[in-house]
C-alpha cells in the first residue's frame, strides 16, 4: 500500500500528466504516418529525456509507444495505408467500412478495442509481474545467460523472410557490444586506440542511426515514396454516425478475447502486436456465426484486431520488468532508456523501487484512457496532420538526429557513429537483412557475455551446466519452442498479408 | 544468350553473394585481429574466461552462418537457374542518395566550424529544397522557426551546450 501511494504521488505531478498528453499525441501522429516508425520516434525522444526524472522519462516513452501502436490504425482505416504493421489487421474490415461511409464508427470501434485490450493487458502485468519477479530471485549466471538467449529468440519474430540473415544480424550486434572495455577485466577491445570508444558504442546512438537515419537515407534513395500529401484530403475526413451501444455489445466478446490473446502473445519474446492483431482477428472470424461478413466491413473485426494489437503492450513489459529481457524492439529501447537513467530491471526493481513499479502501472492506466479519449474524439484532426509535406518533416528529423546524437555524448564523434550505423542500417535493409536483431544483439550482448563468462568461471568451463541446470535448461527449451512457434506464426501472417495485397 | 546478357547475369550472380562474402570475411577479420586489437594489459583472465573468448566465439559463429547462407543461396540459384529473373530489384536514385549523404556530412562538418545555429540554418534550408519545392518565403520561415525552436529546446530547456563557431 505504501508503494502504491508513493507511486500515485509520483504520477499526480502536473508536469507528468502534461508529458503523458504530449507523448500520446506525438505517438498517435508518428503511428499514423507511414515511413515514420515507433522505434524511430522513441530513439529521437530519448535525448529529450536526459534532463527528466527516470519515471517521467519512462512514462513519456511509454506514452509515445502506446500512441503509436494505436495511431497506425487511423490511416489504415481511412486510406488503407497502415502506419504500423499491426494496423494491417484493422484495415481488413476498417477500410471497407470507410468505403461504405462509416469511417467514424470504424475508428471509434478501434479506440474502444484498444482501451479494453490495453486494460486487460495492464491488469495481467500487475498480477503476473510480481510473481515472476519472486521466481527470478533464484536465478544465477547460468539462468541469466539462458534468459539472454531467450531474449535473442525475438530474432525469430523479426526475421522476416530469412532466419539466417536475422541470426547474422544478431551476431553482428553482439560483436558491436564487445567494442570497448570488457565487462570482467576492463581490457580494451577493438577501440583502435580511440579513447572515445573505451565505453563502447552508445546504444541510443546506434538505435537512432539504425532506425531514424537509415529511414532518412532511404528517403534520399527512394524519393517521392510514402508521401501521404499525394492523397486526396477528402479521404481523410470522417464520415457517418458514431458507434452505438448495441454495436459495442455485439463485438465485446471478441474484443475481450483479443485482449487475452494479446496478453499471451505479448509475454512471449519475438511475437508482438502484428501477430497478436491477426490472431485476434482470426479468432473473431472463426467464432462468428456469420464469418462471411468479415472482410467486407465488420466492426467486430476492427475491434478484435485493435484489442489484440494493444493487448500485447503491457504484457510485453512482464519479461522486461522482471527479467530485463525485451520482448520486441520497443521494449529493447525502453530497456536502454531505463539503463540510461540508472534503473536496472529484475527482482531488485520490485524490492527496492516499488514506487516506480506502481507509478508505471498507474501511468499505463492513465495512458490507455488518454489514447482512448484522443483517438475517439481526435482521429479526424490527427488524420489531417499526416498531410505534413515531407520537405518540412524530414529536415526536422535530420536536425533532431544530429542534435540528439550530439547531446548523448556532447561530442561530434558520436554523430559520425550514428551516420555509420545509418549507412549500415540502410544497406542491411537494401540487402533484406532485418535491423531489429542487430539492435537486440547490442542490448543483450553484454548480458549474455557477462553471465557466460561468470558461468564458465564458476563451473571451471563446464558449458553443459547451462543445459543441465533445471531452471536454465527449461528457459533454453522455452526459447527454442518460442522460436519455432513464432516462425510458424510469422509465416502464416506473411501469407495472409500477401493475400490481402493481391486482393 | 547475347554477350551483354551474359555479363549482366554474371554481375547479378556476384552481387547476390556479396553479402555472404562480406560476413565470412568479417568473421575471419575478427578472428585474426582479436589477439592484436584486444589489449590485455597484463590481466589475461583464466582459461575459462578471458576478454578474447567471446569475440572469437562470435567470429566463428559469423563464419559458420556466412558459409551456411552461401550454401543455401548457391543451392537455391542452381535449382532456379532455368527460370532466373534478371534485374527485378527496385531501382533507386543513387545520385540523389550520394548528394543527400554528402549534404548530411557537410552539415556535421560545419557544426564545429560555423556553430550549431548557422550550420543548422544553412542545412535545413538546403534539405527543404532537397525534398520538395516550396515557395522561398515558406522555406525561409520554416528554417528560421525550426532552428530557433530546436536551439531553445536543447540549448535552453535541456541545458545542452551546443557548439559555437570555432572563433568564439
Amino acid at each position: 500500500m505504501n508503494n502504491f501511494s508513493e507511486g500515485l504521488a509520483l504520477i499526480l505531478d502536473p508536469s507528468i500528466i502534461i508529458l503523458l498528453i504530449v507523448g500520446v499525441l506525438i505517438g498517435l501522429l508518428i503511428g499514423a504516418l507511414p515511413g515514420l516508425t515507433d522505434p524511430m520516434a522513441l530513439g529521437l525522444a530519448i535525448p529529450f529525456t536526459f534532463a527528466m526524472e527516470p519515471i517521467a522519462a519512462i512514462l513519456l516513452l511509454l506514452a509515445i509507444h502506446f500512441g503509436a501502436i494505436y495511431g497506425g490504425s487511423i490511416t489504415a482505416i481511412l486510406i488503407n495505408t497502415p502506419g504500423t504493421p499491426a494496423a494491417a489487421a484493422a484495415s481488413i474490415d476498417g477500410y471497407p467500412l470507410t468505403l461504405k461511409g462509416q469511417s467514424r464508427k470504424a475508428l471509434q470501434m478501434a479506440s474502444f478495442g484498444a482501451l479494453v485490450g490495453g486494460f486487460i493487458s495492464a491488469i495481467s502485468l500487475m498480477i503476473f509481474a510480481p510473481i515472476l519477479a519472486k521466481f527470478a530471485l533464484e536465478f544465477g549466471p547460468q539462468e541469466y545467460f539462458a534468459l539472454g538467449i531467450f531474449g535473442l529468440s525475438v530474432v525469430a519474430g523479426v526475421a522476416g523472410k530469412s532466419l539466417i540473415k536475422a541470426l547474422i544480424a544478431a551476431t553482428l550486434g553482439i560483436f558491436v557490444s564487445t567494442i570497448g572495455a570488457d565487462p570482467l577485466f576492463g581490457a580494451e577491445r577493438f577501440t583502435f586506440g580511440n579513447y572515445f570508444l573505451y565505453d563502447g558504442i552508445d546504444l541510443v546512438t546506434s538505435l537512432i542511426g539504425l532506425y531514424a537515419l537509415s529511414e532518412i537515407l532511404n528517403q534520399f534513395y527512394f524519393k517521392k515514396k510514402n508521401n501521404l500529401s499525394n492523397h486526396d484530403i477528402n479521404k481523410l475526413k470522417l464520415t457517418g454516425e458514431g458507434l452505438t451501444f448495441s454495436e459495442i455489445r455485439k463485438s465485446f466478446k471478441s474484443i475481450v478475447k483479443g485482449g487475452f490473446i494479446g496478453v499471451i502473445v505479448g509475454a512471449l519474446p519475438g511475437t508482438g502486436a502484428p501477430i497478436s492483431a491477426f490472431m485476434s482477428y482470426g479468432e473473431a472470424v472463426r467464432s462468428s456465426k456469420k464469418p462471411e461478413r468479415f472482410g467486407k466491413g465488420e466492426l467486430e473485426g476492427v475491434g478484435a484486431a485493435e484489442a489484440g494489437s494493444v493487448g500485447t503492450e503491457s504484457s510485453a513489459m512482464i519479461p522486461l520488468l522482471t527479467l530485463g529481457i525485451p520482448g520486441d524492439v520497443a521494449m529493447a529501447i525502453l530497456l536502454g532508456s531505463f539503463m540510461l537513467h540508472g534503473i536496472s530491471f529484475g527482482p531488485d526493481l520490485f524490492i527496492k523501487s516499488g514506487d516506480i513499479i506502481y507509478a508505471i502501472y498507474i501511468g499505463i492506466m492513465i495512458l490507455l484512457v488518454l489514447v482512448f479519449v484522443f483517438s475517439w474524439f481526435g482521429s479526424g484532426i490527427i488524420a489531417k496532420l499526416v498531410l505534413i509535406p515531407p520537405y518540412f518533416m524530414y529536415p526536422i528529423i535530420i536536425v533532431l538526429i544530429v542534435t540528439g546524437t550530439f547531446t548523448l555524448m556532447n561530442d561530434i564523434f558520436n554523430v559520425w557513429i550514428a551516420i555509420l550505423f545509418g549507412i549500415i542500417g540502410f544497406f542491411m535493409i537494401k540487402m533484406e537483412y532485418p535491423v531489429a536483431p542487430l539492435l537486440l544483439g547490442i542490448i543483450l550482448g553484454p548480458i549474455i557475455e557477462h553471465n557466460f563468462l561468470l558461468s564458465m568461471s564458476a563451473t571451471n568451463g563446464d558449458l553443459l551446466s547451462i543445459i543441465t541446470r533445471p531452471l536454465s535448461g527449461s528457459i533454453l527449451l522455452i526459447a527454442l519452442v518460442s522460436m519455432i512457434l513464432t516462425i510458424r506464426a510469422q509465416r502464416s501472417i506473411q501469407k495472409r498479408l500477401s493475400g490481402n495485397i493481391s486482393g | 544468350m547475347s554477350e551483354e546478357n551474359l555479363i549482366r547475369r554474371g554481375k547479378i550472380q556476384i552481387s547476390q553473394y556479396i553479402d555472404t562474402i562480406i560476413v565470412i570475411l568479417l568473421g575471419a577479420a575478427i578472428l585474426l585481429s582479436s589477439p592484436y586489437l584486444i589489449n590485455h594489459s597484463g590481466e589475461t583472465g583464466n582459461r575459462y574466461a578471458s576478454p578474447v573468448l567471446f569475440p572469437k566465439v562470435l567470429a566463428y559463429t559469423l563464419i559458420i552462418l556466412g558459409v551456411m547462407h552461401l550454401i543455401l543461396k548457391v543451392k537455391k540459384n542452381i535449382s532456379n537457374s532455368e527460370n532466373q529473373q534478371m534485374g527485378s530489384e527496385e531501382k533507386g536514385e543513387k545520385k540523389s542518395f550520394l548528394i543527400g549523404l554528402c549534404a548530411l556530412c557537410v552539415y556535421v562538418i560545419l557544426i564545429p566550424i560555423a556553430g550549431f545555429v548557422v550550420a543548422t540554418l544553412l542545412s535545413s534550408f538546403y534539405f527543404v529544397y532537397y525534398f520538395g519545392k516550396p515557395k522561398w518565403y515558406q522555406a525561409l520561415l520554416f528554417t528560421i522557426i525550426s532552428t530557433t525552436v530546436i536551439y531553445y529546446i536543447f540549448g535552453q530547456l535541456l541545458n545542452v551546450p551546443l557548439p559555437n563557431p570555432f572563433f568564439l
